[in-house]
């Protein structure tokens, strides 16, 4: 018998029993679907944290104080900072200059007075209190350690909109899980200056309703409130008009309150810690929190790689069965077969020709299937990101998966053949004609 | 007939599958479907704010504006209109001294407000003046220059509050004088009548309704 006596016998067989072929093929493509999404899934996932950790992110981030350091705080991960020491746009660009240095965020926070509408769990009136607001480029908002909790972000430049911090919800006497009140509502914050009336200093507030957009677990910097750069930006030039720049009411003059600098990669945080301190800044890192991480990661690793295997071997048996039950079901036709001449090899030949068609299409269909899947999953994804305004996650589907699918699917169900086939091509004529 | 007994048991578990993989593409599409429609944070955020113009409240004054013999802030009349009056992203300024004169609003007063190019204004700047005797012509022409000064500086609502009377020493009557500038001018007059209740919580309240009230009649 030739190869393409041997194909065609095959392709004739698999004809005669579409119903078979196709349920077989399934099974193959729901193996091969399964391992190309969790493949791409995984890949994607794994790419984002290790992109989160080694190449920059809000994990990898530095925070350098408007401060000099304390000696005796440096190797700190939460270092004290020391005297307060004027952050401006010479030392941003330093900082900026490191070669180990990926991005650098300013950071900029001005003390306002706050009064809210909304009352204590005693249904009393709070009064107005003095706290931080935090302000941020909102634009790059997923390289800093924001992350939303209820609502949205203020919009970048928006000047009354404010997002808040669970700090906000404790002095309403709310818990997380309540976070969703307070979105809508409305606070006026005002900046403080101080100004000359009659012979006395009195202080002039610069009065803005904000809405509350949002809430919000932030590190960025300390304070219940976080906005645009741009409306704390009017803020601190407000207070700065006053006399002696307001210094009596003990704000910063530094023109950044703080930077967030984030290094090309996890392994270069403390480099970059040792070179700002060089320089004259106080920082701070997770590092310690950054190194358990990474164990986490490695034992993520590890299950996904379990859960992919499991899956190959589920499939194996998939296609194994089926083609034992193949088999079964073609004794007669195989004991026909060598009958009329047909030797072992050209049985074992037909066997493995079918597997393999059958594991080829599976394999074709399962990794386009798989890619769908992945992309569903990952528009889920990116709209719960968008919705973050965090930066949505690029779904890639690597090469080595796609011939890896089909190849793999292929060889898989030759490899899973093979016995089916052997006992085809060694079942004596005479027992598979008499149907023994 | 023996191979399609045989059949059965040998794709048995095949069924299932396909039936899973029916289940799994349905889910798929609804996923697909989902995304769509964006992430189930947004449903309970505020629309973003629109990017037109705020608007900006500036109060000139005396002590009656100033309220600086008052302890609780967000009682204090102007807080309550900004607080109620003006929207969301509106910014207000109290520029209001206890000693000032319509002379003193004007030379120190109205740079501030402009430099804060207001879209409205409320002035209530009587009482030194009649403590010092300002003559009414003369208090008549500074506050028109006053008003003038704001409108020029994009104040589109200008609203002159006074009290039922305020006589100078000189015999004149500021608030007949602060009607006749309202409307000369075309601000908005705000006649607070009695305002013996001014340092009283009812009092600033009952003022401040009455600006509202203006300010949405204006």
């Amino acid at each position: 018998m030739t190869w393409r006596d041997a194909i065609r016998l095959a392709a004739r067989t698999v004809r005669r029993r579409p119903g078979r072929a196709v349920l077989t093929v399934l099974a193959v493509t729901l193996a091969a679907a399964l391992l190309t999404a969790l493949l791409t899934i995984s890949t994607t996932a794994e790419t984002r944290v290790l992109e989160q950790l080694s190449s920059g992110g809000p994990l990898a981030g530095i925070k350098v104080a408007a401060a000099a350091p304390d000696p005796g705080q440096v190797d700190q991960d939460n270092a004290a900072p020391g005297a307060p020491k004027s952050l401006d746009d010479a030392a941003l660009t330093q900082i900026s200059e490191l070669p180990e240095v990926r991005e650098v965020v300013p950071i900029v926070s001005t003390k306002v007075y706050v009064i809210t509408q909304a009352r204590d769990r005693d249904n009393h009136r709070i009064g107005p209190f003095v706290e931080d607001l935090v302000g941020v480029d909102l634009t790059r908002v997923s390289q800093l350690p924001i992350t939303p909790v209820a609502g949205r972000l203020p919009s970048p430049g928006a000047t009354s909109e404010i997002a808040v911090t669970q700090g906000y919800l404790e002095r309403l006497g709310l818990q997380r899980v309540d976070a969703p009140q307070v979105v809508g509502t409305v606070l006026q914050v005002a900046s403080p200056q101080v100004v000359a009336d009659g012979g006395q200093f009195r202080v002039r507030g610069r009065w803005v309703k904000a809405t509350i957009v949002g809430v919000v677990a932030q590190e960025a910097g300390d304070g219940q409130f976080l906005a645009s750069a741009e409306m704390v930006g009017q803020a601190r030039d407000w207070a700065r008009a006053g006399i002696d720049e307001s210094r009596d009411l003990q704000l910063s003059t530094s023109p950044y309150t703080g930077l967030f600098v984030v290094a090309r990669g996890i392994d270069n945080v403390s480099k970059v810690r040792a070179q700002i301190t060089a320089i004259g800044y106080s920082t701070s890192a997770p590092e310690n929190l950054i190194a358990s991480v990474r164990r986490y990661l490695h034992v993520v690793e590890i299950v996904l790689s379990s859960v992919g295997i499991i899956a190959l071997v589920v499939a194996a048996l998939g296609i194994s069965n089926a083609m034992l039950a193949a088999v079964r079901e073609r004794r007669r036709e195989i004991g026909v077969l060598k009958a009329i001449g047909a030797r072992d090899r050209d049985v074992y030949r037909v066997f493995l020709l079918e597997a393999g068609t059958l594991g080829f299409v599976g394999g074709v269909l399962g990794t386009l299937f798989g890619w769908a899947i992945a992309e569903a999953v990952g528009r889920v994804v990116n709209g719960y990101l968008a919705a973050q305004r965090l930066v949505g996650v690029q779904l890639t589907l690597p090469w080595t998966v796609v011939v890896g699918g089909i190849v793999g699917s292929t060889l898989l169900a030759l490899l899973a053949g093979t016995l089916p086939a052997v006992r085809a091509a060694r079942l004596p004529a005479r027992e598979a004609v008499g149907g023994g | 007939m023996v191979a399609e007994t045989q059949l059965r048991p040998g794709c048995a578990w095949v069924a299932p599958i396909g039936r899973c993989l029916l289940v799994l593409c349905i889910m798929v599409m609804a996923a697909a479907g989902c995304s769509s429609s964006g992430g189930s944070t947004t449903s309970d955020a505020p629309p973003e704010t629109s990017a037109g113009p705020a608007a900006v409240f500036v109060a000139l004054g005396a002590k009656e504006t100033n309220n600086r013999d008052r302890d609780d802030l967000q009682d204090n009349w102007p807080q309550i209109v900004f607080a109620e009056s003006i929207p969301s992203g509106g910014v207000y300024v109290n520029l209001a001294t206890d000693d000032a004169t319509v002379q003193s609003a004007l030379d120190a007063q109205l740079p501030q407000a402009t430099a804060l190019h207001p879209t409205m204004a409320t002035v209530w700047i009587e009482s030194s003046d009649a403590r010092l005797g300002t003559p009414a012509a003369v208090y008549r022409q500074k506050l028109t220059a006053l008003v003038e000064g704001l409108r020029a500086a994009g104040a589109t609502q200008i609203l002159l509050l006074t009290p039922a009377t305020s006589r100078t020493d000189a015999g004149g009557d500021l608030a007949d004088s602060v009607a006749q500038v309202a409307k000369a001018t075309g601000a908005t007059l705000v006649a607070l009548g009695d305002v013996s209740d001014r340092a009283d919580d009812a009092g600033q309240r009952r003022i401040a309704d009455l600006v509202s009230g203006a300010l949405r009649g204006s």
